[in-house]
């Protein structure tokens, strides 16, 4: 029991430490993140490195529905695939630049977003979870058998690596690398932002209690229909790169093993933020790579964690509520002096009658 | 014209009649109390209210507009507010968060103004984090206002429901047994507290209540529901010796 006191006590200073340093510890990252790539001396550690950013950036999409709205997701390699698959042929058969393609990409896949949410948006817990493992194999059968469209069980190949100002972006050069980067350093901008707005408040109402929500005008269905959204294109943005990546897709590529996966990544890491993703990815990715040789039992070892962390520590590793006190939005604290005046101007007026 | 004229409302679930032409009307300023035995169908009115329910028959008529039948979201922008039994606060928020959002449906800008950080988001943000900040340092909260819901006291978390609606800026608030569970000290706080914002601030109060000591010391006048329907109304002094009422709660021979 002591002992238990002891260590949650040495969690809540480092969760104090974390929360109170941040913006050092964001900057620290950004610095590795920069310098790190020129440290790995062969295309296979690039290619690692990249892995990492697509869970990072997978985990940043399931985030905005498992995280932030409690929607649990097994099945966000449909989403990925769809992304994916039309970047592919866009690139390959029309000859698009990749950038259009990608872009396209992750419309389609919030174009099925939006069909896989409306319909399921009644449901959460474990039915929303069957429902979804069922959009996963459905789309994987999709892509195995609408051979005209996909190329059924050969799947593409020959899938081009991004071109900017006329340079191929590879693994050599690293520029694929910092297209990567961007793109999820830009998606985790984008998923901060809306964290720190109505739309995160209201995400956090529907995960904790939707009737409240609902009785606070909350038009819930509409912002979980745009949570699926959202998250559908950041994963098929993502798919985009992943299909790149590979050079070759095929319905192999987005198997459930996938969407377990960016699962695991967000509730190893953590729920609700944006560094949770980042660590489960890191580890996630590494870990096996590291222990090659035990790779056949990688899914004993993700299922015996996953367990473990919903009995220790189920808002996962850095899944912790912020320690800080509530940042104002600039100029609050002028506005409210002047309201308190006016409020008692007004006082004032009444006592006078 | 009344705040709220409710007439004829009756809801069926199956064969069960849970509230059984009802009719009753609110004013202005008024704090009423709607009692009777467990079961009567107090919450499944306040649920027809607030638009939870569709009402089988009747009308229900808020400030001029009828409302039996329209969407919860809806009746919420008309002003109206309502608390729940058990208290439904969401203690992962912030305080301040709680009460920014009792205030989402005065909260316009959309995604592209939040992920841009538009000077609308800016203004509407600042506006409804002072205002929330405000409010909270009037109701005695200003000390709490960075703290997680979830780690205030019962009495503090009941009261932060209630401030919760109020910051929809409803005219009309529906509190659904506040002072359960509450004891004897933290029910009189809530008392002096529902006095001061119906006289004071000028909230329109319904409230359903067991705590007979609550609801004689505040309420205006009184309904008395049994078994769907409405056995009894009037003022306080009233309905404690009306033998009905009286009958409905401790039984006995039916007249």
């Amino acid at each position: 029991m002591k002992n238990n006191e002891n260590t949650r006590s040495r969690l809540n200073s480092f969760e104090r430490f974390v929360d109170r340093y941040k913006v050092i510890i964001a900057l620290g990252t950004a610095a590795i993140v920069m310098v790190l790539p020129f440290l790995m001396t062969n295309d296979y550690l690039m290619r690692v490195l990249v892995i990492i950013l697509l869970y990072i950036g997978f985990g940043f999409g399931l985030n905005l529905l498992l995280g932030e709205m409690g929607l649990m997701s097994l099945g966000q390699a449909g989403f990925v695939g769809v992304g994916a698959y039309t970047t592919a042929i866009l690139m390959t058969e029309f000859g698009w630049n990749f950038f259009p393609s990608i872009i396209s990409g992750a419309l389609m896949a919030a174009l099925v977003g939006v069909l896989i949410g409306l319909p399921t948006l009644r449901l959460r817990g474990s039915y929303l979870a069957i429902v979804t493992i069922g959009f996963g194999e459905i789309m994987r059968t999709i892509f195995l058998n609408w051979s005209s469209v996909t190329g059924g069980a050969l799947g593409i190949k020959g899938i081009p690596r991004p071109m900017v100002f006329g340079v191929e972006m590879n693994f050599t050069n690293k520029g694929f690398y910092f297209v990567v980067l961007l793109t999820v350093f830009l998606v985790g901008v984008f998923c901060h932002t809306l964290h720190n707005s109505k739309y995160g408040r209201v995400f956090a109402t529907i995960k904790q209690d939707e009737l409240a929500a609902t009785m606070m005008g909350v038009e819930t269905t509409r912002y979980k229909v745009m949570g699926f959204v959202c998250s559908a294109a950041i994963s098929g943005l993502m798919g985009g790169y992943y299909a790149m990546m590979q050079r070759y897709i095929d319905s192999n590529s987005f198997v459930s093993d996938m969407s377990v996966m960016i699962v695991s990544c967000l509730v190893i890491g953590g729920t609700a933020t944006l560094r949770g993703p980042v660590l489960g990815a890191i580890l996630l990715v590494t870990v096996p790579e590291v222990f090659r040789s035990l790779q056949a039992y990688r899914f004993v070892f993700y299922g015996a964690i996953l367990i473990v962390m919903m009995l220790v520590r189920p808002a996962g590793l850095l899944g912790w509520d912020s320690t800080l006190p509530y940042k104002l939005p600039k100029g609050t604290t002028e506005y409210k002096e002047q309201l308190e005046k006016e409020h008692k101007r007004k006082e004032q007026a009444v006592d006078k009658q | 014209m009344s705040l709220l004229d409710v007439k004829d409302l009756t809801i069926h679930f199956g064969g069960l009649i849970a509230v059984d032409h009802v009719a009753f009307h609110v004013e202005q300023g008024e704090i009423i109390s709607i009692i009777g035995p467990n079961g009567a169908g107090k919450t499944t009115i306040f649920n027809l209210l607030t638009g939870l329910y569709k009402p089988t028959e009747g009308s229900i008529e808020f400030d001029g507009h009828q409302i039996a039948g329209k969407r919860p979201q809806d009746i919420v922008r008309l002003g109206m507010a309502r608390t729940f039994q058990n208290p439904k606060v969401f203690t992962k928020l912030r305080v301040i968060e709680n009460i920014m959002v009792g205030s989402h449906i005065h909260t316009n800008y959309n995604a592209l103004d939040a992920v841009f950080r538009t000077p609308k988001y800016r203004r509407e943000e600042k506006e409804r984090c002072g205002e929330a900040l405000a409010f909270l340092d009037r109701m005695g909260f200003e000390d709490k206002s960075d703290m997680y819901a979830g780690s205030l006291p019962y009495g503090d978390l009941r009261r932060l429901e209630i401030l919760r609606a109020m910051a929809s800026n409803a005219k009309l608030l529906l509190l659904d047994e506040p002072a359960a569970g509450m004891n004897p000290q933290e029910s009189a706080q809530l008392v002096e507290f529902i006095q001061k914002i119906a006289r004071e601030d000028g909230y329109t109060v319904i409230l359903i209540e067991h705590d007979m000591n609550v609801v004689m010391n505040v309420a205006d006048r009184i309904y008395v529901l049994d078994y769907g329907q409405l056995i009894a109304q009037g003022l306080p002094a009233e309905i404690h010796s009306n033998p009905d009422v009286i009958r409905a709660y401790l039984g006995g021979k039916t007249s």
